[in-house]
């Protein structure tokens, strides 16, 4: 599932490496040179070219917003075209709205927004139905998972 | 969680620094040592808040070229085995069950990446055939509004 560029088989595994996570010891690079055979040096450098190079969109802490005491909640919104952009500033402009898409369809503009309580974010959702003139702001609730998967094997394919 | 941790926790919510010792990196910027650091994030670890910390991808640009949300109507007594069946194909990267409402009646959602969108298109409609499912709909991405990471405090 690679699309054609300078990567090589180093850098597929150092992917791989980087997406499990970086071990939380003195010498995150030194385990990852071991397995590698490359010098920390390299991975490095190899890691800074794959985020310029925008296949790794962030290197850092991936935290889990339950066990911080945020509830995330998926909203879909049927938007009328003439007032789309205004709509999607407004929502883009809450913190706690993590992913925003367009999408085809009826209701075609989904965001997931995290918040501490139901208040703030029943509150939200208010105002961007009032503000926007919207009668169709819809949460969906997340009633049980059946997968969650943020892993993409790079040597798969 | 104390000052300490606010700030370490800032720190990661941007990228890491790159350089070869990136936790002693962190340690000098909050005026600490590296065993400090590494304390506080193996304890953040182990109390769950700090999942990992790692890469996260821009799918795109790492071959998978089509996104899509996929909804299916699951009648109830289906929904445990669709959901599990689902969850096992590599094209799906995250599934749910979700509360419908009047105007929308799917409960079954799957977040779906593929080569192309006609790889997504088949395998969805030979699962609602061979299973039976009368109603979905496949939400093609069409524009990235917005994508970041959850800026904690």
């Amino acid at each position: 599932m690679l699309q054609e560029r300078n990567m090589d088989n180093a850098d597929r595994k150092l992917i791989n490496l980087l997406q499990e996570g970086l071990p939380l010891e003195r010498d995150p690079y030194g385990v990852f040179a071991a397995k590698l055979g490359v010098s920390r040096e390299e991975i490095v450098e190899r890691t800074g070219a794959l985020m310029r190079e925008g296949i790794i969109r962030r290197l850092g802490g991936v935290f889990d917003s339950g066990a911080m005491g945020y509830s995330s909640m998926l909203v879909g919104a049927h938007v009328p075209e003439d007032i789309f952009g205004d709509a999607a500033r407004f929502v883009n402009a809450h913190p706690g709205v993590t992913h925003n898409y367009r999408r085809s369809g009826f209701l075609n503009m989904w965001f997931t927004l995290s918040t501490v309580c139901d208040e703030e974010r029943d509150a939200f959702l208010e105002e961007l139905r009032r503000r926007f003139a919207l009668s169709q702001v819809f949460p969906f609730p997340r009633l049980r998972s059946f997968k969650l998967r943020v892993f993409f094997d790079m040597e798969g394919a | 969680m104390d000052e300490l941790d606010l700030r370490l926790i800032a720190e990661l919510q941007e990228n890491l620094p790159l350089t070869v010792a990136p936790y002693r990196t962190l340690a000098e910027r909050l005026g600490v040592s590296e065993e400090t650091v590494i304390a506080r994030l193996q304890a953040l670890h182990a109390s769950g808040k700090l999942k990992r910390i790692g890469a996260v991808l821009r799918h795109q640009n790492s071959g998978y070229a089509a996104n899509a949300m996929v909804v299916f109507k699951a009648p109830p007594d289906e929904m445990e085995r669709l959901g599990k069946l689902l969850a096992e194909s590599p094209l799906v990267s995250h599934c749910y069950e979700r509360a419908p409402c009047a105007e929308w009646p799917y409960t079954l959602y799957a977040m779906m990446h593929g080569r192309n969108m006609e790889t997504i298109e088949e395998f969805v409609s030979i699962f609602a055939l061979e299973h039976g499912v009368e109603r979905f709909d496949i939400l093609r991405s069409e524009e990235e509004l917005k994508k970041s990471s959850l800026s904690f405090f």
